[in-house]
């Protein structure tokens, strides 16, 4: 089938339909806009019409700019949209029997740069450009024109990326009307890549396609464009901020832009060079990644270095809304507000280190893999905290399900589902086993969709009224959310589950015993694509036929507390432009205070002497498990000496973490005894059998003795077996006795409760 | 009910079950019976369309530059099925040429095909004494699935369609009842 046409025709189709319910909505719209008649009345003049044109193609105006960037993202993503329904349909037969294995080579490449490139990070800078300097009390960004330069070279730049496709058509349109010769042979020789969106070497140096160039001039260009706007944005916050907002005033939000303005700062122009890199490779015979004088390796390593901190350029911003949004709609300010903006920084900073990560089947030397593996399972604990953070603001609060609350929640659920499985992936024997599998491909779309495009939808349900002055059909957002979470859940749960069956990812071909699993996810991805029309519907329609906003405080935000900067901004320009009152409800509370059963003070409460105690509660663990370990150690010294127990178990321990000797076993299995097996016992003494304490430690070590009877053992059999078995248990009562008695004795002494 | 919360509350309390099966649950499996409709229609309809323009059938070769193909044609490497041009059938042939000056080196391969199997393989193709490594990149196989997929997948849609457009229609009777100075059920 002519994908090229077909493409274009449902992109095409999309957007005709997106004008004519613009037109639609237009002719309905009769109500009053804050008190004055709402006809927004186009006037189709050619003076109009160039005016208008030149307004919008001059604007530094940061909103407007902000309106460019989003316009533009969507666009992006109606396209890459177009292209994962295209690649969905492919699937729903096991043959290549659609399109052709080319065409969906193409399309997965195309989708994945699409999306990545061109529609997320545009949006998040739209809504960032919007929002952030009415947030910080700027009256614009630092550098207004550079703003708009920054957007302008986007345009420019995916047509370079995804010139393949007019070009295709155009080609086709020449042959078709017997066309030939040099203009003929340039469009017809253009077409989309077939590389993947990571563009690895040696295959896209060898690929003889020359729209490969233009795609890499493109993504240069994106990279020039996306770093242009970091640097306003991280100049901005920094010295454009109003004079009562210091950085302990700054939003959620603008920490969470200005980290990932950071991480673009360095991760960009890493790309920038590889990318020329590798374009000099292609065009100019140099072997930066040829197997002949350079390493195709060297490529994944530069491109993931920028890669890996890109999966938080897109998610921070994400992040930031949820950090942002959430409270509003919980009646409760964010919990943990330091710890969050610390998580954020601290994403920021780790996401460079674990690029490595994503080439655990490359070969690479195993002692540096362990390392990464390491420092991957590590960047867990910030978005960790995150979560916590986030439940935890929703504990107890006074929850309004509305469109924006569903798709947060839902957030957090499909969050939690794509970083677990993203854990499981950091760690390198199950990697090796399912890094060619659906199972990265449903782990990772469980995030970018679970919590990037969710937040934007919730962004602009929640922005909505600042943004065009108008109320959504609620019914239909409230709907529309519910729809994009099944959906999502479906196609990309079903994703795993087959990575799980080990079914590898990339192939337009595969085994028929998989199609049903193909076609649960390809109804599910259309039912995305629904959700997302519906989306696009509301958008359009509501903006002229919308119910007009009559109060700034939408959201019953004033009750809380939580009217923000830009709805004070939103309120002032209503009274302003319409002689809209300002309104001020009956009651009000805080969000945050310490009156029990109002905001969240419980929680608060008893947080705070909590994070005087635990470092002591951890002290008193980890000297009781010195204690308790040293007293192990005797007995299995004793076990080592009856010959009932191998001291190479200990080598097998350092083996585990790319070392070797029985003396580095022996420091791991000392520091796993001070640390991690004694803050479970600190943790779970409470909840363990037994009175008093020493009963508790004793019932403790006798349930940890299985895992450790089980790691260290080496083959013992018969009477042997059974001296170990008794050792080990006669070990660990000690160690339980140790820990026990010392983590008593300290606890009480500093009075604090274990 | 305040006009603040009108807008942001979840749901007013004096909605019935009915209404929200109504609001929700009628659109929700709307939708569904769309995407299965889509997904069925489209297989079942471009079954019918795929023959019937001659879209498939033709697989696709790719002739790989006399550069390029030095690396089939090492000592060390596989051993490929050789051919002069002459040896090859008239459609293997033609598409051998129109894809040496097609700049994109591929070509659909239009009538017999008694090398299928070696091509898929993939052959050396000797011309003017150069070799060139062929091989099939696309199969371009017929869709075989049941026709009927077609009509079910749309009538699916069209029942989807009513099943989404419930609410305002429901509204809309509604309306009409009112209207015409009946007590509404």
């Amino acid at each position: 089938m002519n994908r090229a046409v077909i493409e274009l025709s449902i992109f095409g189709t999309v957007l005709c339909s997106c004008w004519l319910v613009f037109w639609l909505s237009r002719r309905r719209a009769t109500q009053p806009d804050g008190g004055y008649q709402s006809t927004r009345e186009i006037d189709v003049d050619l003076e109009t019409l160039k005016q208008t044109v030149i307004h919008w193609t001059t604007t530094t105006n940061h909103r407007e700019v902000g309106i460019l960037y989003i316009l533009f993202g969507t666009f992006a993503a109606l396209w890459g949209g177009v292209e994962a329904m295209m690649m969905r349909t492919e699937l729903l037969t096991p043959s290549a029997d659609i399109w052709s294995v080319e065409t969906y080579n193409a399309l997965f490449t195309s989708h994945g740069i699409t999306m990545l490139f061109f529609f997320v990070t545009p949006v998040f800078f739209g809504i960032a450009n919007y929002f952030v300097p009415l947030l910080i009390g700027a009256d614009d960004m630092a550098f207004p024109r550079l703003n708009a330069i920054g957007f302008w070279l986007l345009p420019p730049s995916l047509l370079l990326a995804r010139g393949g496709l007019p070009a295709q058509v155009v080609g086709q349109f020449l042959r078709l009307f017997g066309v030939h010769g040099d203009l003929f042979r340039f469009f017809w020789t253009l077409q989309e890549p077939e590389l993947g969106w990571t563009l690895y070497t040696p295959l896209s140096i060898q690929s003889p396609n020359p729209q490969v160039n233009f795609l890499l001039l493109g993504l240069h260009l994106s990279g020039i464009a996306t770093t242009l706007g970091a640097i306003n944005f991280i100049v901005t916050i920094a010295y454009e901020r109003g004079n009562e907002i210091g950085w302990e005033h700054l939003d959620i939000f603008v920490w969470n832009i200005l980290t990932t303005s950071g991480i673009i700062l360095f991760a960009f122009p890493l790309l920038g060079s590889a990318v020329i890199m590798l374009l000099l490779d292609r065009n100019f015979a140099t072997t930066f990644f040829t197997p002949d004088g350079g390493d195709p390796i060297l490529w994944q390593h530069l491109f993931w270095f920028f890669g890996h901190p890109e999966v938080y350029i897109i998610f921070l911003p994400a992040a930031g809304l949820m950090s942002f949004i959430l409270p509003k709609f919980t009646g409760r300010k964010l919990f943990g507000f330091t710890f969050v903006v610390y998580s954020t920084l601290g994403i920021g900073v780790l996401s460079f280190g674990v690029w490595a990560h994503h080439m655990f089947t490359t070969g690479i030397d195993p002692q540096i893999r362990a390392s990464f593996m390491a420092v991957s399972i590590a960047i867990a604990i910030p978005s960790a905290i995150k979560v916590f953070n986030w439940i935890t603001t929703i504990w107890s609060g006074n929850i309004r399900l509305s469109a924006p609350m569903v798709l947060c929640i839902s957030s957090i659920g499909m969050f939690v589902v794509g970083g677990v499985t993203g854990v499981f992936l950091a760690t390198i024997p199950v990697d090796i086993f399912y890094h060619g599998t659906y199972y990265v491909v449903g782990h990772f779309h469980m995030i970018i969709m679970g919590i990037i495009p969710f937040m934007m939808f919730a962004a602009s349900y929640y922005w909505y009224p600042i943004l065009t002055g108008r109320l959504y059909d609620r019914q239909l957002a409230l709907f529309q959310s519910l729809l994009l979470v099944f959906g999502s859940v479906i196609t990309f749960g079903t994703l795993i589950v087959m990575g799980l069956l080990a079914l590898p990812r990339r192939y337009a071909v595969y085994p028929p015993e998989f199609a049903p699993f193909q076609r649960v996810a390809t109804v599910g991805a259309f039912l995305i694509g629904l959700s997302v029309l519906l989306w696009l519907y509301n958008m359009l329609w509501s903006y002229w036929s919308g119910e007009p906003v009559r109060t700034a405080d939408v959201w019953g935000l004033k009750r809380t507390q939580q009217f923000t900067r830009e709805w004070q901004w939103f309120e002032g320009r209503l009274e302003e432009r319409y002689g809209v009152e300002p309104t001020e409800p009956e009651i009000t509370r805080p969000s945050s205070t310490t009156v029990p059963g109002e905001g969240s003070p419980t929680v608060l409460r008893s947080v705070e002497p909590l994070l005087r105690t635990v470092p002591r509660i951890a002290f008193a663990a980890g000297i009781g498990g010195l204690v308790g370990t040293t007293l192990m150690s005797g007995v299995l010294f004793t076990a080592t000496i009856l010959g009932i127990f191998d001291l190479s178990s200990f080598s097998e321990l350092a083996e585990l973490v790319g070392a070797r000797g029985v003396s580095v076993g022996y420091l791991l299995f000392l520091a796993g005894g001070m640390t991690t097996w004694a803050l479970l016992f600190a943790v779970f003494a409470e909840y363990l059998p037994g009175r008093p304490r020493i009963i508790t430690g004793l019932a403790y070590a006798t349930i940890i003795s299985v895992g450790f009877a089980l790691a260290f053992y080496t083959g013992q059999t018969g009477l042997q077996l059974l001296g170990y078995v008794v050792f080990v248990l006669i070990a660990h009562w000690f160690y339980g006795f140790g820990l026990a008695v010392t983590f008593q004795y300290l606890s009480s002494r500093w009075q604090v409760e274990g | 009910m305040t006009g603040d919360e009108r807008y942001s509350s979840p749901l007013s309390e004096d909605e019935s079950t009915g209404s929200v099966v109504l609001t929700y649950g009628a659109p929700f499996l709307g939708t569904l019976l769309v995407a299965v409709g889509l997904a069925g229609g489209t297989l079942g309809g471009y079954a019918i369309a795929q023959s019937e323009l001659g879209l498939c059938g033709n697989p696709t070769i790719v002739v790989y530059s006399p550069a390029e193909t030095a690396q089939y044609t090492n000592p060390g490497g596989p051993t490929l099925e050789r051919f002069s041009a002459a040896e090859l059938t008239a459609g293997e042939r033609h598409a051998f040429e129109e894809a040496l000056r097609s700049p994109r080196q591929v070509a659909d391969v239009r009538s017999e095909f008694v090398h299928r199997d070696a091509f898929r393989r993939g052959v050396l193709v000797t011309t003017g004494g150069t070799a060139r490594y062929v091989t099939i990149s696309s199969t371009n196989p017929c869709l075989s699935v049941d026709p009927l997929l077609f009509p079910l997948g749309v009538v699916a849609i069209l029942l989807g369609i009513l099943g989404i457009l419930t609410p305002p229609l429901y509204r809309k009777l509604l309306e009409r009842e009112e209207r015409a100075g009946r007590t509404p059920r």
